[in-house]
């Protein structure tokens, strides 16, 4: 009796291994659909890796819920295996829905460094710019436009645009060569005080005054007037004449060029217009809340088909810019913007500073030179979602499949239990009866 | 664009217009040597007024004291602050004086220190050349005031370079150009080149 | 003697194992009962040196030529058969066998090691600095206790305000920054013993003093901000020190209110009034005047000066000068000018007395010729009759030289009548440019001024052509001769000043330049020299900026790993840098940020918002516009 028992008990457990191993070397089963929300994603993406994945996949993705990257490209991966994966929101009004948006962030050519970062997302839409030690600053997007624009005074590698709750990750994947900067025209306060203000803010600047006839004050070696040496030239004044063919070379062959006032006159293929007669509006002194409102102005008139209006004053245009070749041309109407730095509000100076070294960065010549990518920027969120899986859809029925007990006999602690409670007995019956 | 004009300072406690004639002697000599678009006539600026602000160099000289009331000090610090220069010029030619005795005070009050400018700074080589630094007026030859010839100007720089905010004179320049321009002729030599490059200066450091 | 050995080794032992363990802990009781126990455990295993008959096993074991002559010699079992035959055997073989050495090594072998041992102990008791033994031996106190873990905490700042201030004492518990003003005395403290605690306070290194069981260490508070470095074994801490400055009192002056102009005879009263005031206390102020009189071609100009109203205050903060100026007594004539302000001194004993002045106010004496102006302003020197009084002082210094060189003892050198002759004709040089500036004051393009009249100008043309003429005489050291032209000129000039008054009003000769006429026109050459940039960029943003965003990397570290230490401070220091000092006026809000960014992270708390704030500071606030604008511009 006792024998029959112990070879049952050994047939038990030898049909349990062989169970085992039939579990081991069949082919995948089909399972329902499943269905995983963002957070445990990346633990049911390993799980149906090594086991058999589901009949079909559907990602839930709730409010300020992303795909990272490679959960995209694991899920194309089932997707080409046969597995069906779709996504999409819950139907709470209380999740806020997934936004478009794109976020793009670049060095700005300052010798202070900066990041230029531009999110695109509908009008009206909130935007909140941050990275890693926390948020830089927020603004909504204007009702007619389709993104906003953050000027960060600091340069910075990664950064997060928040669209709603749709986060997107850029970075500034180059660095910049600043060259210097020549400043030609004659002596003057316009001219002295725009080099002084591109100094202070760190700008390397050669300058060609001109003082009297063969003399000159002229600091560095303007030479040539090349991007190998320049990242941008001001003319201050109509008296740089002689050399605006050579500067008109330069600018086609990429360089920058800020025309100022009077200069105007002799950039005529360059120009985003013609220099207007000189008015000045208001004759008090420069003021924080509109600080060029009183300053002299030669207006851009009959404006080129491709010039790009920057700044208007009530119905003139003060400053305009355009392409000409591969280089960036400038044209500021003001001709005396020193009385700004010097008559202005208490923070005049530091403006003034501001203002000249953003029109220079807006047409300087910066070589650039590529940096890694991080392996987590992504900049369109959703796009690149829906271009990988697809648009988001409502989560799937189940399926009509039998359900019958599917049982995984590699992972059931119990399987593996019984197997040894039975060679155990077995082999304590044996011995004990005295048997081998 | 905006052209040179030459802007005398008024000021509350002394003697301001001593030299009435340097203004067009100096503006005179602007346009003989150079082609700076130079205004035909000066101004007279108060500094106690935020007008003053428009002119980045003004020119003060006298022989009383010299004493900045609050609001020309607050004035004066704002303009040096923002890139103006100010040449002061000590009238009695007398470091015993009490012009020399109070503008000095106030401008190391207002400024900062006031320092001995070397004489191979680039105010002297900027236009004309002056290898041995400041030229000497006629009053020091003379004998006049403290008797003295001083061989230096002194300035206060700006932090960390060496750019001038206020340059401060013991040699009587006021004197020395205050003459009418057409008396140039006059001379056998132009004793006001050093004025040119202190405008020169101005308008391209 | 090999018992001996044994029981020298187990005191060795012993006493090596009982100086380890309290020189570590300086627990007694534990030391001996481990002593005790190893020198036990070494007795016992040397226990068999006490049995004759192991010993001599020993020695037989290691001398074979004894051929147990020994072990027999010794066992009872055989003593006293042979009438001790076998003794002297054993003895002859002993000697034969030079079992002495034996012994000698068997000795070294036994107590050698525990000596080497017990040398080792000592010389570690002695070394370790922070061992209790040493510590005992040293004299130092423990209090009955072990040392503490961290001797750098708790602490116990006292700040004593310098003595010219008044001011009572404070206590600082547990600080992280003290902030004092300059010259205060500061004395820092914490428990148990001070040796080995390390601080230093800038570059310098502070002494530690051990008093009444704790640690202290006495320091001034410097006047630059700076960091203090406290260091105890693997503990390490810094303290900010934050000094205050005493700033300079301010004087505003009451009376007289404005400036104002008086009429000869100058008498009356002058009252003057005052208000001080002072963050910490005033010590004394005065009124002080200054008389200007006299004019450039007169003389010169001179001054005067005095004080009046001194007046001593207890160091309180605020304090009123009173005084009065009597106007006969300072002597005023027309034309001179009284200039009065307040003066006040605080009572800073550490850097100097600090000085504070209010406005000036101006009491001119009119002069005759502007008792019936409307403005009295300060005009400029009346033309002919300064002219006239200049070439009054020349024609007799002229005179004064001729009569100089016509004495002959001592006689009057060449060089210095030269020198002097010279002078005068400079001198004669510049009034006849200012006779031609009269001259053409009414010239092309000006206004203001009158017209000279015909009579006029021709007695100043005699007066210019005469001064010219008396010049050249000078310029070659004829002063006799240049007498006669000077006298010539002297007439000219005072018939011009006699018939008609000629002087100007208000405001200066408005002189229109013909830019077009003399445009390049100048005979001198120029010469440019080049430009340099004298400019100099803000650095120290760019170099806080650098040195914050290394802190921020260092704080991802765990909390509380060598790198989050670093990256906390590290933006200690970085406010220090942001102190204000002499010379700047330091960045407040950057200070204020990061110590609460490091107070939060000490505490555990959350920093974001602090760092965020102090990043915001460092590199200026985001520009954010609603738009994509097509160009990357202003």
């Amino acid at each position: 009796m006792r024998s029959r028992a112990e070879w049952v008990l050994r047939v038990a457990a030898v049909g349990l291994l062989a169970w085992a191993l039939w579990g081991a070397l069949r082919p995948a089963r089909s399972a329902a659909v499943s269905s995983v929300d963002a957070g445990s994603l990346r633990a049911a993406l390993a799980r149906w890796s090594s086991a058999a994945p589901p009949t079909a996949v559907h990602v839930t993705l709730g409010g300020g819920d992303v795909l990272p990257g490679y959960a995209r490209q694991w899920l194309m991966a089932f997707r080409r295996d046969g597995v069906g994966v779709t996504w999409g929101q819950p139907l709470e009004t209380s999740v806020a829905p997934l936004v478009a948006s794109a976020l793009e962030a670049e060095a700005v050519a300052d010798p202070r460094g900066g990041t230029r970062v531009r999110v695109a997302a509908p009008g009206g839409a909130g935007v909140v710019v941050r990275d890693a030690l926390g948020p830089l600053d927020s603004v909504r997007v204007g009702p007619r436009a389709q993104g906003a624009t953050v000027m960060i005074p600091a340069s910075l590698r990664t950064i997060d645009g928040v669209v709603g709750s749709t986060p997107a990750r850029g970075a500034v994947v180059d660095s910049l060569t600043l060259r210097h900067v020549l400043v030609l025209g004659r002596a003057g306060w316009e001219s002295k005080f725009i080099v002084r203000s591109l100094e202070e803010e760190g700008w390397p600047v050669d300058v060609h005054l001109a003082v009297a006839p063969r003399n000159d004050v002229v600091e560095g070696k303007p030479t040539a007037i090349d991007t190998a040496l320049y990242a941008a030239v001001i003319a201050i004044d109509s008296s740089v004449a002689p050399v605006a063919p050579r500067i008109a070379t330069y600018v086609r062959s990429g360089g920058g060029l800020v025309v100022v006032g009077s200069a105007a006159q002799v950039f005529h293929e360059l120009d985003s217009g013609a220099p207007g007669v000189r008015v000045r509006d208001d004759e008090g002194a420069p003021s924080d809340t509109a600080p060029r409102r009183s300053l002299g102005l030669m207006p851009v008139t009959q404006l080129a088909v491709d010039a790009v209006v920057l700044e208007r004053r009530g119905d003139l245009v003060a400053v305009a810019a355009r392409r000409v070749g591969t280089g960036r041309v400038v044209q500021v109407g003001y001709d005396d913007t020193w009385r700004w730095r010097m008559a202005g509000g208490d923070s005049s100076a530091t403006r003034h500073r501001a203002w000249w070294a953003a029109v220079v960065s807006s047409v300087a010549y910066a070589p650039r030179s590529e940096r890694p990518v991080p392996a987590d920027v992504d900049v369109a969120p959703l796009a690149h979602l829906v271009d990988a899986l697809g648009a988001p859809t409502a989560p799937a029925a189940s399926t009509a499949f039998a359900r019958r007990l599917d049982i995984d006999p590699l992972r059931s602690p119990w399987i593996f239990g019984v197997l040894l409670l039975a060679l155990l007995v077995e082999w304590a019956s044996r011995r004990l009866r005295g048997r081998r | 664009m905006s052209e040179f004009v030459f802007a005398t300072a008024k000021y509350d406690s002394g003697d301001w217009d001593a030299s009435p004639l340097v203004p067009a002697n100096i503006i005179d000599s602007v346009a003989r040597y150079t082609e700076i678009d130079v205004a035909p006539q000066g101004v007279v600026v108060p500094l106690s007024s935020a007008e003053m602000l428009e002119y980045p160099l003004l020119y003060v000289t006298g022989h009383l004291p010299l004493r900045f009331t609050d609001a020309e000090r607050r004035n004066v610090q704002k303009y040096l602050d923002r890139g103006g220069m100010m040449f002061v010029d000590d009238h009695n030619h007398d470091i015993k004086g009490v012009f020399h005795k109070t503008a000095t005070e106030e401008i190391t009050r207002t400024a900062g220190r006031l320092v001995d400018l070397p004489n191979a700074h680039e105010l002297y080589t900027c236009f004309f050349k002056f290898p041995d630094g400041p030229p000497n007026t006629s009053h020091e030859l003379n004998g006049w005031g403290d008797n003295l010839i001083h061989s230096h100007l002194q300035a206060v720089t700006r932090a960390g370079s060496n750019r001038i905010e206020v340059l401060y004179s013991s040699k009587d320049y006021s004197s020395e150009w205050g003459y009418h321009p057409d008396s140039k002729r006059f001379n056998q030599v132009d004793n006001t080149k050093f004025g040119v490059n202190i405008i020169v200066y101005a308008l391209t450091r | 003697m090999l018992g001996g050995a044994v029981v020298v080794a187990a005191l060795s032992w012993g006493a090596a194992a009982a100086l380890l363990i309290y020189s570590m802990t300086g627990w007694a009781p534990g030391a001996i009962g481990c002593g005790v126990a190893a020198a036990a455990a070494a007795l016992w295993r040397g226990r068999h040196a006490r049995s004759t008959q192991r010993v001599a096993l020993w020695i037989e074991e290691h001398a074979p030529a004894l051929q147990y002559a020994l072990v027999t010699a010794v066992d009872p079992r055989y003593a006293g058969d042979d009438g001790g035959a076998r003794t002297e055997a054993a003895e002859r073989a002993l000697a034969e066998a030079r079992v002495d050495t034996l012994v000698r090594r068997g000795v070294v072998r036994a107590a050698g090691p525990a000596l080497l041992a017990l040398g080792v102990a000592l010389v570690l008791t002695v070394l370790v600095p922070a061992g209790v033994l040493r510590a005992r031996l040293g004299g130092a106190s423990l209090g009955g206790s072990a040392v503490a873990g961290n001797r750098l905490t708790p602490l116990r700042a006292r700040v004593t305000p310098p003595a010219y201030t008044r001011w009572p004492a404070r206590e600082i518990a547990e600080p992280s920054t003290i902030a004092a003003l300059v010259g205060s005395q500061i004395v820092l403290e914490g428990r148990h013993d001070g040796v080995g605690v390390r601080v230093t306070v800038g570059d310098d290194s502070a002494r530690v003093v051990s008093r009444d069981g704790r640690w202290q260490v006495a320091f001034s508070m410097p006047a630059t901000p700076g960091a203090m470095r406290l260091g105890d074994r693997q503990y390490a801490r810094l303290i900010v020190l934050q000094p205050v400055a005493d700033a300079p009192p301010t004087v505003v002056l009451t009376a007289p209110v404005r400036d104002t102009t008086i009429r000869e005879p100058a008498t009356g009263v002058l009252t003057l009034a005052a208000e001080g005031m002072d963050d910490i206390g005033l010590a004394e102020g005065y009124f002080e005047y200054l008389i200007t009189s006299g004019e450039e071609d007169a003389g010169g100009v001179q001054g005067r000066e005095g004080r009046v109203g001194r007046v001593a205050f207890d160091n309180t903060k605020t304090g009123t000068m009173r005084a009065s100026l009597q106007l006969d007594a300072l002597g005023l004539k027309g034309g001179d000018l009284l200039s009065v302000r307040a003066v006040v001194f605080d009572g800073n004993t550490v850097n100097g007395p600090g000085k504070g002045v209010s406005e000036t106010r101006t009491i001119r004496v009119a002069t005759k010729q502007e008792y019936d102006s409307l403005a009295v302003n300060a005009a400029p020197p009346q033309g002919v009759d300064s002219a006239y009084m200049s070439q009054l002082m020349i024609v007799l210094a002229t005179k004064a030289l001729i009569k100089r060189e016509h004495i002959k003892r001592p006689p009057l050198s060449r060089d210095t009548l030269v020198y002097i002759s010279t002078r005068l004709g400079n001198k004669e040089h510049t009034l006849g440019q200012k006779i031609a500036t009269i001259l053409y004051g009414g010239g092309e393009g000006s206004e203001g001024g009158e017209v000279i009249p015909d009579w006029e100008r021709a007695l100043l043309d005699t007066a210019a052509q005469a001064l010219v003429d008396a010049e050249t005489d000078l310029d070659i050291a004829q002063p006799d001769t240049a007498l006669g032209p000077e006298l010539v000129a002297l007439r000219a000039l005072d018939k011009a000043r006699k018939a008609k008054r000629l002087y100007l009003r208000g405001a200066p000769p408005a002189i229109v330049v013909n830019i077009g006429r003399v445009r390049m026109t100048g005979t001198e050459k120029p010469d440019a020299g080049p430009r340099t940039s004298g400019t100099v960029p803000d650095t120290l943003r760019a170099n806080m900026a650098s040195r914050f965003a290394a802190a921020v990397r260092w704080l991802r570290a765990p909390r509380g790993s060598i790198a989050w230490t670093a990256g906390v401070d590290s933006l200690t220091m970085l406010r220090v840098t942001a102190l204000p000092r002499v010379g700047t006026t330091g960045n407040l809000p950057l200070a204020e940020a990061l110590n609460d960014a490091v107070v939060a992270l000490n505490a555990g708390a959350d920093a974001t918002p602090a760092l965020v704030r102090a990043r915001r500071v460092i590199t200026g606030a985001p520009t954010a516009t609603g738009t994509l604008p097509s160009w990357g511009g202003p």
